[in-house]
């Protein structure tokens, strides 16, 4: 039923085929790439596209189409790790704060609203200073950013759900808090939550970009398009092929995901906002 | 005499101005290259060469910085960037001209009766900016300031081997050193030796981080912080009809690609810095003159030689056998500079022509982590600060290494968190950018000498510390040249660093910008500067 | 009302505390230390510790943090480790260039969003619809240091329409200002215009297809009357919320603007000063962040009131 609606919507077919070619590349990039991500040959730095080098190859030589498809691994996973730590604890302070209400609740949200006007790039720049930067830096500090966002979302959404009636009937019965929560309250406000996610990915993806722009991205010779972006934008002159790969990827995705997003915005609650 | 620019040829522009600016340049320094200790009767030759056919006075010459400055203090500064303000607000006692040799400055001439003893005979009739005198008293105010440990100077260790400081009459002042020290001029040519108007440091105290008063060509009138800093024009200078420009507008612009983007459109007449990416772009464009300065600056791999895995000798040498200098030099520093074979720059009187860069030699390599007891290789991290070029070279010479089974992690820190672990020797090798100093004592003693205050590797070899005493003491610049040259032997052998790359600080500017100085410091001096 | 103000504002208090005092251990803690930063290249630990020692940094952590708050309740922010300015004239100093670009980049992208996002919703699978959302995904897809690369490449270098680069006050100078901060404002805005016309085009198309439009419809409305009166009105509640929330990534957007347009802004200024380790310029930025993402959460609460009746401040 729910999946009927998302494929019908026009953009839903084209982006969740992105969302594919995209996750198929991670899974399978050893087999894709035709060459070593990491493998320089500085001699044969800068080649513009050509058959041995689609997209051409880096300042140190680099095959950039390699590198791409490698780089969706990281983007993947500063993505999805970062958002995904983000939805469980943002979701479980959310639900906890809406569900018991009160001083629970007002001591969450005063701590959800000091993580939302935490200048989030001091945390990157601790957090990489303190394990070097690397994968952990962009992916703790991408993390703590969006916890708030899925703290509102999942306590708006538990606020409306626990008057509803078969919730209200469970406590009745005697039900302990945590099985209301985990058996009645939690399947009834994933959809927004999952909605919400999605875009939440794209906006991950973006935020590596400039983690990386500003020297706290993943660790070389590791590759993300957002450090691909940021080091080949010295070249956008002379060879801008260094940044069009990692860029168009950036594009595609962030593109797929914000269809998909939206599909299942309108699949599952067409009075849901984001 | 001065270098004038090439009308006509607009093709070339760029290569024309540098062979016509250094051309000039090296027949000045030859004819003033007396010996150090000697001072300058004539006074300042090539200045006043400049004056007689100087263009008509005026203008505005916009500057980009890198970054911005931090204090105009210069006993409190320890940015790079600083200097290239003060060389235009403050004098220095002595001067650096191209060739390396020391001019007079504030001081007309100098001797040394002994070899811990300098004389310095004043230039009469200068004054500071606020009208105040500049004599004998307020040089000993500078020194005093500079060496009080209450007053916690950074150009203490500058000073650190001079007793104390005598006026002997109004324009007469004597330093007495503890002990010789050959490099003592060439310190005095940069912050040590700029002179701040004692009633400014009396009036201002700390505030003079943003009031400089100086002797120097222009006077500070403005500063915004990150964004502008604004000097004008000293009617009272010394040297008759110097300076020639109005006022120096200073404009900080972080991004490389956008300082040299508005050079390109004219909105800024000239760039401290063109990085070596950029070189051939400014080369290229007509409107625009570059000029390659050699620095004396040293771009090097510490290797900690207190801790596993580079306390074991052959392991230094198995790892810096295994990287090929030439090519990183070529391609990713594109040429702009020279692969190193050791501390001392090109630049420099004291360089070691006859000692070969180290090849890379693989076999040699793997004898050597035999010979350490890791036949099959090891791990060792790398701390640097992720800019572009530094991931570049590091991830280069991290692939380098892996072909003898070295593995290399590369840690990127920031700028705190570097210097951090390298004073506190939490490194097993780092990333180091040493600007360089005229003297060759000052690209050497501190960092390898056992005793030097910046020896961050540790390292500690007697003959060594023997030849870097011996470079202190002895004056003759043939005699220190062959000791300078016998040290880079022995730190190329030994391996407590791998030395990269002497890079060249390329300046470029409008083709109407005239008469600039191309000092291997990279200072950007203008007292001499006119806009056709 | 003003009880609802007091009460926000005494919200505010643990808000305040607890992000200044998470921001001075986290900073404290990681390594690096502003005095080995201010020294630079030369390093001469005698003359370091005895600057330490003068700035107070011996102390232990608990100390330094009570001696902050106590000044700062008192209004002294204390004086920048790196530039030895007092905090608040270097704060203040660096609001003024971000504020301008922000409020620059707001009116842009509300010029800009609002009417896309109405043409959009009202004329919906029209080619303009798809333009329009063709250009806020490349809008929310482009990291914004490409975006402001791009820009001077292509208005600054090839048109020479505007200077690539710089600051000026528009209030000194409003020809000059604007110019200056025309491709800033458009960089940073970039992302924002793109949200707002997505959200714009969203809830129109939902509450115009409310039962109340549907009356109004039926009543023989001008459409446009309809859109505007009824449909719009009815959508502004969820663009509040999400330009309220925006204002904070205005922030962290303004960083990298700042940086590629040599901006002297506030966004620069946290950045630089976690970097050298200016604790004291660190907090005092980040009590500004604080306060200003509360003051406007707090605007978009009281707009969102007189948007619809129906909410009640409390």
């Amino acid at each position: 039923m729910v999946l009927r609606r998302v494929v019908r919507a026009r953009l839903a077919p084209l982006g969740i085929a992105i969302c594919f070619f995209v996750v198929a590349a991670a899974l399978f990039a050893p087999v894709i790439a035709p060459y070593d991500p990491a493998a320089t040959d500085i001699m044969n730095s800068l080649q513009r596209p050509n058959l041995a080098h689609w997209l051409g190859t880096d300042d140190l030589g680099r095959d950039i189409f390699s590198r791409v498809i490698f780089g969706s691994r990281i983007s993947l996973l500063v993505g999805g790790i970062a958002v995904g730590a983000a939805l469980l604890i943002g979701t479980t302070i959310g639900v906890v704060a809406g569900y018991f209400a009160g001083i629970i609740d007002n001591i969450a949200m005063r701590i959800m609203d000091s993580i939302l006007s935490f200048p989030a790039l001091v945390l990157a720049i601790a957090v990489a200073a303190v394990l070097g930067a690397g994968l952990a830096a962009p992916m703790i500090a991408i993390a703590v950013v969006y916890i708030p966002a899925f703290a509102r979302v999942a306590r708006g959404q538990v606020l409306s759900t626990k008057e509803q009636e078969f919730v209200l009937a469970a406590q009745t019965v005697g039900s302990d808090h945590r099985r209301i929560m985990f058996r009645h309250v939690f399947p009834n406000i994933t959809a927004p939550l999952i909605v919400q996610a999605s875009l939440s990915v794209a906006f991950a993806i973006l935020a590596e970009a400039s983690l990386s722009f500003l020297g706290l991205g993943v660790k070389p010779p590791e590759a993300s398009w957002g450090r691909m972006v940021s080091e080949g934008r010295q070249y956008l002159q002379d060879a801008p092929w260094l940044v069009f790969g990692p860029g168009v990827a950036i594009f595609l995705t962030v593109m797929g995901l914000n269809f998909v997003g939206d599909a299942l915005r309108d699949a599952l609650d067409p009075r849901l906002r984001m | 005499m001065k270098a004038r620019a090439y009308p006509g040829s607009r093709i070339d522009a760029g290569r024309m101005s540098r062979r016509a600016l250094v051309g000039g340049g090296l027949a000045l320094g030859g004819a003033a290259a007396l010996s150090p200790l000697a001072g300058v009767l004539g006074g300042p030759s090539r200045l006043a060469a400049a004056r007689q056919d100087a263009a008509a006075p005026g203008g505005s010459l916009r500057v980009g910085l890198y970054l911005d400055a931090a204090t105009m203090d210069p006993h409190f500064s320890g940015s790079k960037v600083d200097r290239q303000i003060y060389f235009n607000v403050y004098d220095p006692l002595v001067t650096l001209a191209e060739d390396l040799s020391i001019q007079p400055g504030l001081a007309e001439s100098w001797e040394a009766p002994d070899p811990t003893t300098y004389v310095f005979h004043l230039r009469e009739g200068v004054t500071f900016h606020d009208g105040t005198a500049f004599d004998a008293a307020a040089v000993k105010v500078n020194f005093d300031r500079m060496m009080d440990p209450e007053l916690k100077s950074l150009r203490r260790g500058d000073v650190a081997g001079i007793e104390s400081v005598e006026v002997v009459d109004p324009l007469t002042v004597t330093l007495h050193l503890a002990e010789p020290n050959s490099a003592l001029l060439a310190t005095l040519t940069d912050r040590a030796g700029m002179m701040i108007s004692p009633a400014a440091i009396e009036q201002f105290g700390e505030e003079l981080a943003r009031n400089p008063v100086g002797t120097g060509p222009f006077k500070f009138v403005e500063w915004q912080k990150d964004d502008s800093l604004h000097l004008e024009r000293n009617t009272d200078y010394w040297m008759d009809g110097l300076p020639h420009l109005d006022e120096i507008r200073y404009r900080v612009i972080l991004d490389d690609s956008v300082r040299i983007a508005a050079l390109k459109n004219h909105e800024i007449d000239m760039v401290d810095y063109v990085p070596p990416k950029f070189v051939a772009d400014t080369r290229a464009d007509a409107n625009l003159q570059t000029i390659d300065i050699p620095s004396l600056a040293v771009w090097f791999i510490w290797l900690n030689t207190t801790a596993p895995p580079f306390d074991n000798k052959a392991l230094r040498e198995a790892f810096a056998s295994a990287i090929d200098i030439a090519p990183i030099v070529e391609r990713i520093y594109l040429g702009i500079g020279k692969p190193a074979n050791g501390p001392i720059s090109p630049a420099s009187w004291a360089y070691a022509k006859d000692v070969p860069v180290r090849p890379r030699d693989l076999d040699f390599a793997r004898a050597k982590l035999a010979e350490g007891g890791m036949p099959d290789g090891f791990a060792c991290a790398f701390k640097t600060e992720p800019t572009p070029s530094n991931l570049q070279v590091s991830q280069i010479v991290q692939a380098m290494v892996a072909e003898v089974g070295i593995t290399m992690d590369i840690i990127q820190v920031d700028t705190a968190t570097q210097i951090a672990d390298t004073v506190a020797k939490n490194f097993e090798a780092t990333w180091s950018q040493w600007s360089g100093r005229p003297d060759p004592d000052g690209n050497t003693y501190q960092h390898f000498h056992v005793n030097g205050g910046m020896n961050y590797g540790g390292y500690d070899n007697p003959e060594v510390n023997e030849l870097l005493d011996q470079g202190r003491v002895v004056s003759d610049r043939d005699e220190r040249t062959k000791i300078y040259g016998r040290v880079t032997e022995i730190l190329q052998e030994e391996c407590p660093a791998v030395f990269v790359w002497h890079p060249d600080e390329p300046k470029a500017m409008a083709t109407n910008v005239q008469g600039f100085p191309p000092v291997p410091d990279g200072m950007m001096r203008f007292a001499t500067v006119s806009l056709d | 009302m003003i009880g609802f103000l007091v009460q926000r504002l005494i919200g505010t208090i643990p808000v305040l505390l607890l992000v200044s005092l998470t921001v001075f251990s986290l900073m404290h803690l990681i390594p690096g230390d502003p005095v080995q930063v201010m020294a630079g290249e030369v390093q001469d630990p005698e003359t370091l510790a005895r600057l330490r020692a003068d700035l107070g940094l011996d102390r232990p952590l608990y100390v330094q943090y009570a001696a902050w708050l106590g000044n700062a309740v008192r209004g002294d922010l204390g004086k920048s480790i790196r530039t030895r300015e007092p905090v608040t004239d270097v704060v203040l100093q660096r609001l003024r260039p971000t504020l301008q670009l922000s409020a620059i980049a707001m009116l842009l992208a509300g010029v800009v969003a609002f009417p896309a996002g109405i043409l959009s919703a009202t004329r919906r699978n029209s080619r303009i619809d798809a333009i329009a959302t063709a250009f806020a995904l490349l809008g929310v897809s482009m990291p914004n240091f490409l975006v402001g690369l791009l820009l001077i490449f292509a208005f600054s270098m090839k048109l020479g329409w505007l200077p690539t680069s710089g600051y000026v006050d528009i209030f000194a100078d409003p020809i000059a200002g604007l110019r200056s901060l025309a491709l800033p404002a458009i960089t940073l805005g970039m992302a924002l215009t793109a949200v707002i016309m997505r959200m714009t085009r969203s809830s129109l198309l939902e509450s115009l297809s409310q039962d109340y439009v549907r009356t109004a419809r039926a009543k023989g409305l001008v459409e446009r009357r309809v859109v505007i009166r009824h449909g719009l009105r009815n959508a502004l509640l969820p663009i509040v919320t999400v330009v309220g929330l925006q204002v904070g990534n205005l922030l962290a957007g303004a960083v990298i603007t700042e940086y590629i347009f040599a901006i002297p802004g506030i966004g620069r200024l946290i950045v630089d000063s976690v970097f050298a380790r200016d604790y004291p310029v660190m907090q005092g930025v980040v009590l500004l962040s604080v306060i200003g993402f509360i003051a406007s959460n707090l605007v978009a609460d009281l707009l969102y009131a007189s948007l619809d009746p129906r909410i009640r401040l409390s």
